[in-house]
């Protein structure tokens, strides 16, 4: 099946750059199709995969797909911009979020650019770790920073995340002195960075922050396992969904003890 | 609600739908002495008055607003003059699973003995049959299109703020002027105008007639009422029903009421489609409301609790039953009295006052099957008030549904409306726009048009009847392009709306000659003003509508056979057809490909949505303009009611993948399940629709509970409807329920009866549907956040 065949041009994707067919025959297509009968169906060898995309392509279900695409500026300003008249009503604009999407901050600043161009609400939705540079060159074109916080403490930040946490608070530092918009976003992953210490390490750290009080805690969720069986990854052994160390309205109640806007969700 | 509310309300909804043979009987006895006597109009005014003056009275204990359509709640009429019921049509009303009436051995007795012998050829339905010609007879069994009016009166219309200003004496005063203004020497139908006249007098002083023995019977109970209280209310009953509706109403208790006498005359009468509705209820009732307040005998909970009994009665109002065809196109209980809210005044300021938001309280609290209720928003109408209208969406209930004022507007003026009578209209039944008291703006049937398609597909020929239907418009195999192929849906088209056009010309006239309505007539400019029935054109404007079922079935079929057979040509149209011509079977991968390679209406996607466009304005240029017989011309609109299922029981499969037999998509809405890109992504495809030369779309969402919690979700709701009205959209209603408690619905009616959901443009209960209906709905795309 993979990777030589020639298959026909039927995407369902209306966003997706149509492919120039390669030859087509007098005979219907589908013929084509129809010498791999639904009994013998054609087999995938991951191994020797090229991101072709002949498999999605071919599957008439819909059953493979596409995660991810390359997209230009203009590409994606185009689809976001299609949803306009809601986002002038509601308030609403546009939310940048990954991933990290820093990591492509070139493509993140033009496309930031587009945005304050047309007059659209931006917010980006952060770790926070990248060069300094890179964060304040968006300064200006970003509303709102949605701002994660996870660990405090550079060990356990390192053990977790295989990154120190040094640069992510220089950075909210920054953004903080220059008078950004942010909320802090504090992922609650019970018995991991729950405890009292973690937690009041976060609630000091932003009250001495000049400009940023709201923080959002996000409770648990396993919407991410489902990504993970789909990369083929197995459950790691950790700690990750065991038991909390602190009930989440104690939790909240610290962190408004330190003057904080609290907030759940969102 | 209070005690009293309470207990109307739940009798209400534990009284048992039955069927009343007492109109009938009485109506087979009056025409019995009386026909041949009198010319039309006065025998239908006198046959009329004969109806007020001998059926059942009935007052219930606790009510305040009185008057019922049959001998008791529920107790449904018939009316055999239209459509005389067989034994066999009886049982089955009294036997079937769905919408069923209980008819007792009286009644059945009454039918053989009584009604059937004198009506059997005599009812205008069977005489609308024998003058239909073939070709309209077979389209109509085969599904191509339908035509309550061989079961129900045209009825469609509301009522305006006259009734409130005016009583029936005042009406009476009007009509006599109208009648010593006739010329009888130059207007060669002087005779005729002055009979109309004469029946609107007659049907004047009936309902006058009416309301005046609903006090004698209150003062009869009063008179044996020991307690205090009670006797009290059956006394002021007894005034109430003394002044109105010959007088126009003095307080807000006597509007209430006035309104009522005149909705129940005008379903005694005849039973109209969509029976009659109150229109914008909070402007007629805000001066009664702010007078009463003022002069101190009226309080916000006494005007909430008439206003809850009012409610309750509309309740207590099954249809008339249908049977066959137009039973299968609108399998529901609901006889579509509509209630408006919000809306613009005439002088076009905004209309939201205190009783908007006392009847969205009302609505919020009592959640009953009927009345069905609706917003009608303008861009001055405040956000406090659309976002009171979405707290009560979220709840569920599949009302109020939502209206743009502004679209409707703009459909009046392009339609001709003058600016005043179009900002006092609005809409009613599911989704149609009318200027209240003064048009008539009748649905004539719906019209199948994929299956037209199906037609085009197949040379003319109708696989499920097998007979040749339509004309030769060539074997699909021949055609080179897809251009060809919309050609010969367009010729499919045009052969098959001459011919619904014609019958509708006939039935129209039978109606005008045979079936005048006049207390219909007195109430709607400007019959008596012209001295014409509301049936003959009479009114201001005299519209007449066909309504297109399936525009998103069409253009996904549209879209697929473009793209597969004739751009990228994926397979042939032989074996397309083939495919289709077996439901698909062993062509399983063939219809993979047309589900999920094809684009998709509702999607945003021009791939699509462009040939929405050209179907549109095919549908639209064959219809719109085209005149009726009543001086006025035909518009379209897009709806479906319960019709899409039935008219996909009529079809085989179709090139978007659609199994045989399966319902249509409803209304503009994408093929349930379709639409893949969220809620914006199906309002941007609506939106390319032109929505203002329509008169009527109907848009149907379904969100889940957790999308609309909260209190930004109140907002983000209200944003969303405020930005598809700024993008032209007619309507929009919002179904609030998952799909796991629609199948526990399923599976244990009994412990789901209350359920109510948005079905078309109306709410009904949702173990009352069929379960194909039930099918539909749950299919019908949930945008979770979960997609």
């Amino acid at each position: 099946m993979c990777p030589q065949q020639t298959v026909t041009n039927g995407d369902f994707d209306p966003d997706r750059q149509a492919r120039s067919s390669t030859g087509r025959n007098e005979s219907s297509r589908l013929g084509t199709l129809m010498g791999s009968p639904l009994s013998d169906p054609p087999t995938v060898n991951s191994q020797q995969c090229l991101r072709c995309g002949s498999c999605v392509e071919a599957c008439p279900t819909g059953a493979r797909q596409w995660v991810g695409r390359t997209v230009t500026v203009v590409d994606l300003m185009t689809e976001v911009l299609r949803d306009r008249p809601f986002f002038e009503q509601s308030g609403g604009g546009v939310t940048f979020s990954g991933g990290e999407p820093l990591m492509q901050h070139e493509f993140l600043l033009a496309c930031m650019q587009v945005c304050r161009q047309e007059g659209l609400h931006t917010a980006l939705d952060t770790s926070g770790y990248a060069p300094q540079q890179q964060v304040m060159d968006l300064l200006e074109l970003t509303d709102l920073f949605l701002y994660d916080l996870k660990l405090m403490d550079d060990d356990r930040h390192r053990e977790h995340t295989g990154v120190s946490v040094q640069p992510i608070l220089a950075n909210l530092r920054a953004l903080d002195q220059a008078e950004a918009e942010i909320w802090v976003r504090l992922p609650i992953i019970p018995g991991l960075n729950d405890d009292e210490d973690n937690v009041a390490a976060i609630g000091n750290f932003i009250a001495d922050l000049s400009n940023t009080r709201r923080v959002h805690v996000l409770p648990f969720h396993e919407a991410g396992t489902n990504k993970k069986q789909r990369l083929g990854k197995r459950e790691r052994e950790s700690q990750s969904g065991s038991q909390p160390c602190v009930p989440l309205a104690r939790l909240l109640q610290r962190l408004r003890l330190h003057g904080l806007e609290v907030h759940v969700g969102g | 609600m209070n005690a009293r509310t309470r207990h109307l309300r739940a009798e209400s909804l534990e009284a048992t739908p039955t069927i009343s043979t007492e109109r009938a009987e009485l109506l087979t006895k009056f025409y019995q002495d009386n026909q041949g006597k009198h010319s039309t109009p006065v025998l239908r005014a006198l046959g009329f008055r004969y109806l007020c003056e001998h059926k059942t009275i009935h007052i219930g204990p606790g009510e305040l607003i009185v008057g019922e359509r049959g001998p008791e709640p529920k107790a449904t009429p018939t009316f055999p003059e239209l459509t005389c019921h067989s034994l066999e049509d009886l049982r089955i009303l009294n036997s079937r699973e769905k919408t069923s009436y209980s008819v007792s051995d009286e009644v059945l007795q009454q039918y053989e003995e009584l009604i059937i012998p004198f009506w059997q050829g005599r009812s205008l339905r069977d005489r609308i049959f024998e003058q239909l010609p073939a070709d309209w007879r077979n389209a109509y069994t085969a599904g191509i299109f339908t035509e309550f009016m061989e079961q129900r009166a045209p009825g469609h219309t509301v009522a305006d703020g006259k009734i409130y200003r005016k009583g029936m004496l005042d009406f009476k005063t009007d009509i006599r002027y109208a009648i010593s203004d006739l010329d009888f020497r130059e207007d060669p139908f002087a005779t005729r105008r002055r009979e109309q006249l004469r029946a609107m007098e007659i049907a004047a002083d009936a309902v006058i007639l009416f309301a005046q023995r609903h006090a004698d019977h209150a003062r009869e109970l009063a008179r044996s009422q020991t307690d205090p209280t009670r006797r009290a209310e059956l006394e002021k009953i007894v005034e109430v029903c003394t002044r109105v509706p010959a007088h126009a109403p003095r307080d807000f208790w006597e509007a209430l009421q006035m309104y009522w006498f005149c909705h129940l005359a005008v379903i005694t009468e005849l039973n109209g489609w969509d029976a009659f509705s109150p229109g914008h209820l909070d402007q007629h009732l805000e001066p009664f409301y702010q007078d009463g307040l003022a002069q101190g005998n009226l309080t916000r909970e006494t005007a909430k609790e008439l206003v809850e009994c009012f409610f309750i009665k509309f309740n207590n109002h099954p249809a008339p039953p249908k049977v066959g065809v137009t039973a299968a196109e609108s399998g529901t209980y609901t006889d579509f009295a509509n209630i408006s809210l919000a809306g613009q005044r005439r002088n076009g300021s905004d209309a939201v006052n205190e009783v908007s938001y006392l009847l969205l309280e009302i609505i919020d609290e009592m959640h009953l099957l009927q009345p069905s209720t609706n917003v009608q928003i303008s861009r001055k109408t405040p956000e406090r008030f659309l976002l009171a209208a979405c707290e009560v969406i979220r709840k569920g209930y599949g009302f109020p549904s939502v209206f743009n004022s502004d679209t409707v507007v703009e459909e009046f003026l392009r339609q001709g409306k003058s600016i005043e009578d179009a900002r006092e209209g609005g809409t009613s039944g599911c989704v149609e726009a009318g200027a209240f008291g003064k048009e008539a703006y009748i649905l004539t049937g719906y019209f199948n048009l994929p299956k037209i398609l199906e037609l085009a597909l197949n040379d003319g020929h109708d696989p499920r009847t097998g007979k040749q239907l339509g004309p030769q418009t060539g074997d699909p195999c021949d055609f080179d392009t897809f251009a060809e192929l919309f050609a010969a849906w367009q010729s499919q088209l045009h052969h098959f709306l001459d011919i619904k056009i014609r019958g509708n010309q006939i039935i129209e006239q039978l109606y005008a000659e045979n079936m005048p309505a006049p207390f219909l007539s007195l109430i709607t400019d400007d019959c008596v003003a012209k001295g014409m029935d509301y049936n003959e054109g009479g009114a201001r404007y005299n519209t007449s509508y066909i309504q297109g079922v399936g525009i998103g079935t069409l253009t996904d079929c549209f879209a697929a056979i473009n793209k597969h057979v004739y751009v990228e040509q994926t397979f042939t149209m032989a074996e397309l057809l083939n495919a289709l011509a077996t439901d698909f079977q062993d062509a399983e991968l063939l219809r993979q490909i047309l589900l999920n390679k094809s684009p998709k209406w509702g999607n945003d996607d021009d791939a699509a949505d462009t040939l929405m466009k050209k179907a549109f304005d095919t549908y639209f240029n064959a219809v719109d303009g085209r005149p009726n017989t009543r001086g006025g011309c035909y518009h379209i609109n897009m709806l479906p009611t319960t019709c899409h299922v039935y008219f996909g029981s009529v079809m085989g499969a179709s090139p978007d993948g659609r199994r045989a037999g399966t319902s249509l998509s409803e209304g503009i809405s994408p093929v349930q399940g379709m639409d893949q890109l969220g809620p914006t992504a199906v309002m941007l495809s609506a939106a390319k629709m032109d929505h203002v030369k329509t008169g009527g779309t109907l848009l149907n969402m379904k969100f889940t509970p957790e999308v609309l919690a909260g209190e930004t979700s109140l907002t983000k709701l209200a944003g969303l409807i405020r930005a598809y009205f700024q993008l032209g959209g007619h309507h929009v209603q919002f179904n609030v329920i998952s799909t796991e408690a629609l199948r526990q619905a399923q599976a244990e009616p009994d412990a789901h009866r209350g359920l109510i959901v948005r079905v078309a443009g109306y709410s009904d209960y949702f173990c009352d549907l069929s379960v194909a209906l039930q099918e539909e709905i749950i299919t019908r795309t949930e945008h979770d956040l979960k997609g």
